[in-house]
């Protein structure tokens, strides 16, 4: 079990001549283990709340923490157990799709050869070990993306953040990413975001929604769906929209 | 140097812009960015440590000079580590359009350009040692510790700057990092001079004796396949056994540490030609007005003087025309009478006259006076 831990957080962005534009108020959220559906409208926070717990971004005040390791005093072993894959995911020009994932694992704390096995291993639960020798940017924007996903799995995190990862998959990746999910979910720490509500299956046990900068619903997808008027044909959906519309 | 470090520098510009653009650098990453950047520049400061290697090697094998001097190659070792550094801080902040060009700039402007301008002190900082070290000299430790200050000032403000270094107080810090080590640079620098170097240890020197005569040379330039003390040994015993007067001891050591009865050899080329050449250049007097601009004294006594010697010493007739071609050629435009003509007439003249003519020349040279003749009595 993975205690992943977001504690009293906020966040704003400082912008020039318009001073500060606050994302994320004092939102607390114990993330389950599994894996998690992060839900939330587009300039929700989603992004945010998931470079947070990677570390990408500090908060303003408040704190993230996984097993007591906090993520501000205890970075190194923090970042070493939390892998994150931003919306973006730009590879390193000239390096190859298993160099581009063997670095990730450098970076993130693992030795040469380690990086190396990880790399094969990560390539291969993403299905991409035939392009391995391929240049990385090459590779069209949908295989780039699940060298992203490679790249996080790479050193074997605890706690996966993974923002929007199934933008830009055809519908065969898409399903090979659920599949995906069910695997490394099962003794992990999940949390995907996404905005398309249409993508949440039964690979997910959790879902958590962010609005209005705090978490508005964390709970099992059955008790999310339960919340659907009765009869809705995409009741994930439904349950969404009228929790944002109750919220507003 | 200069070619070499912009190379260095572009590279790490390139590496750094690659990280950049792979999203690398910003991420959340358990190495420290100090690990990632030493990781990143490593490539290049290895490619120019294998150049400096080889140009050692080369220096070594096929230089006329022998081993370069270690403590400059090691300087130049941690200018290529600060410039990797400065090229890397240049490709994460700049485009590489601008960063890749200013790389190649920056050095070359730093290690070409500010080692020749007038002020003497500046020109020590970069770690270059433009005019360093002939062979009877050292390069001087205060240059060198400039230099040093100069290059682990950059690493230091390089590194700050690129992120991988926490310091407290953090851009003060890193600003006082920088002033102090200017600061220390120059003040190392002030009173080297424009040639950064100290007269080298004399008891190094490897004396004999040829007749009357003292000659000492450095260990490079005695080796059994050199020329040089073959050729001397000629030299004296000719110009002796012709009764000219000449110094008591020869010496490699430069001239401000040698004194009296010395002469002072500044020899550069594995050549008996080039050898005689340097011994008539000594033996010309070398007067305070030569050196100075609004002198009336054409000099030109002192280039006949060191024509004489050279042919006094069996010196080709090739060297004598690439050396005095233009007073050869117009030696009346310069009050001269035929140079050859000249020189047989002062040969052929008795031993005392020879001197005699050679002490009026020189004397007058001496005190920047033009001869009023060049006869020989």
């Amino acid at each position: 079990m993975h205690s992943c831990l977001y504690q009293d957080i906020s966040f704003s962005y400082r912008r020039k001549g318009q001073g500060e534009l606050a994302v994320l108020e004092r939102l607390t959220w114990h993330v389950p283990t599994g894996v998690t559906a992060l839900l939330g409208i587009n300039g929700a926070g989603k992004s945010t709340l998931l470079a947070l717990g990677a570390t990408a971004l500090m908060p303003k005040s408040g704190k993230v923490s996984l097993n007591e390791l906090d993520s501000r005093d205890q970075q190194t072993q923090f970042r070493k157990r939390v892998a994150w894959m931003p919306q973006q995911y730009r590879a390193v020009p000239g390096l190859t799709v298993r160099e581009q994932v063997a670095y990730s694992g450098w970076l993130k704390g693992m030795s040469r050869d380690d990086s190396w096995r990880g790399a094969t291993e990560a390539l291969t639960l993403v299905a991409l070990q035939d392009l391995a020798d391929r240049p990385a940017s090459e590779l069209s924007g949908g295989q780039q993306r699940r060298v992203g996903l490679a790249s996080a799995l790479v050193h074997d995190a605890e706690v996966l953040l993974l923002d929007e990862p199934t933008s830009g998959l055809d519908p065969e990746q898409r399903a090979l990413f659920r599949e995906l999910l069910v695997k490394i979910g099962a003794d992990r720490t999940v949390v995907v975001s996404t905005h398309d509500t249409g993508e949440i299956t039964t690979a997910y046990q959790h879902v958590a929604v962010l609005h209005a900068g705090t978490i508005a619903f964390d709970g099992a997808l059955q008790d999310f769906s339960a919340r659907a008027p009765a009869g809705s044909e995409r009741p994930i959906e439904s349950a969404f929209l009228s929790l944002i519309a109750g919220g507003k | 140097m200069a070619f070499l470090v912009g190379f260095v520098a572009a590279t790490a510009a390139w590496e750094a812009a690659r990280l950049r653009r792979g999203g690398i650098w910003d991420a959340p990453h358990a190495r420290s960015r100090l690990g990632i950047t030493i990781i990143a520049v490593t490539p290049s400061i290895l490619l120019g440590g294998i150049f400096l290697l080889g140009t050692v090697v080369a220096a070594s094998v096929y230089g006329q000079a022998g081993m370069p001097e270690l403590r400059i190659v090691a300087v130049g070792f941690v200018a290529i580590c600060a410039w990797s550094l400065v090229g890397f801080l240049a490709g994460l902040r700049l485009p590489m359009s601008v960063s890749l060009p200013s790389m190649l700039l920056a050095p070359f402007l730093w290690f070409a350009f500010v080692p020749a301008l007038p002020v003497e002190w500046l020109r020590q900082l970069s770690g270059m040692y433009r005019d360093c070290c002939r062979i009877g000299a050292d390069i001087a430790p205060a240059a060198l510790l400039a230099g040093l200050i100069m290059n682990v000032t950059i690493i230091v403000v390089a590194l700050h700057a690129i992120g991988a270094l926490h310091m407290r107080w953090s851009r003060t810090a890193s600003t006082a990092v920088l002033v102090t080590g200017v600061i220390v640079s120059s003040a190392f620098a002030w009173n080297v001079g424009p040639i950064p170097e100290v007269a080298r240890d004399r008891s190094a020197l490897k004396c004999g004796t040829v007749g009357a005569t003292e000659l000492c040379l450095w260990p490079e330039h005695d080796g059994p396949s050199q020329v040089f003390r073959p050729t001397l040994n000629t030299v004296i015993v000719a110009l002796a056994r012709d009764g000219l007067p000449i110094p008591g001891r020869w010496s490699e050591e430069l001239a401000s540490s040698s004194s009296g009865d010395t002469l002072s050899l500044d020899m550069w080329k594995s050549d008996p030609d080039a050898v005689r050449w340097s011994i008539a250049q000594g033996l010309a007097p070398w007067p305070a007005c030569s050196e100075t601009p609004e002198s009336s004294f054409s000099g030109t006594s002192i280039h006949v003087l060191q024509g004489w010697w050279f042919t006094a010493m069996g010196g080709s007739e090739a060297m004598l025309q690439e050396n005095l071609g233009w007073l050869i050629a117009e030696a009346s435009a310069f009050g001269v009478p035929p140079i050859k003509e000249l020189y047989i007439a002062v040969s052929s003249a008795s031993v005392t006259s020879r001197v005699a003519w050679l002490e009026r020349l020189t004397s007058s040279a001496a005190e920047c006076q033009s001869p009023e003749n060049y006869s020989v009595q």
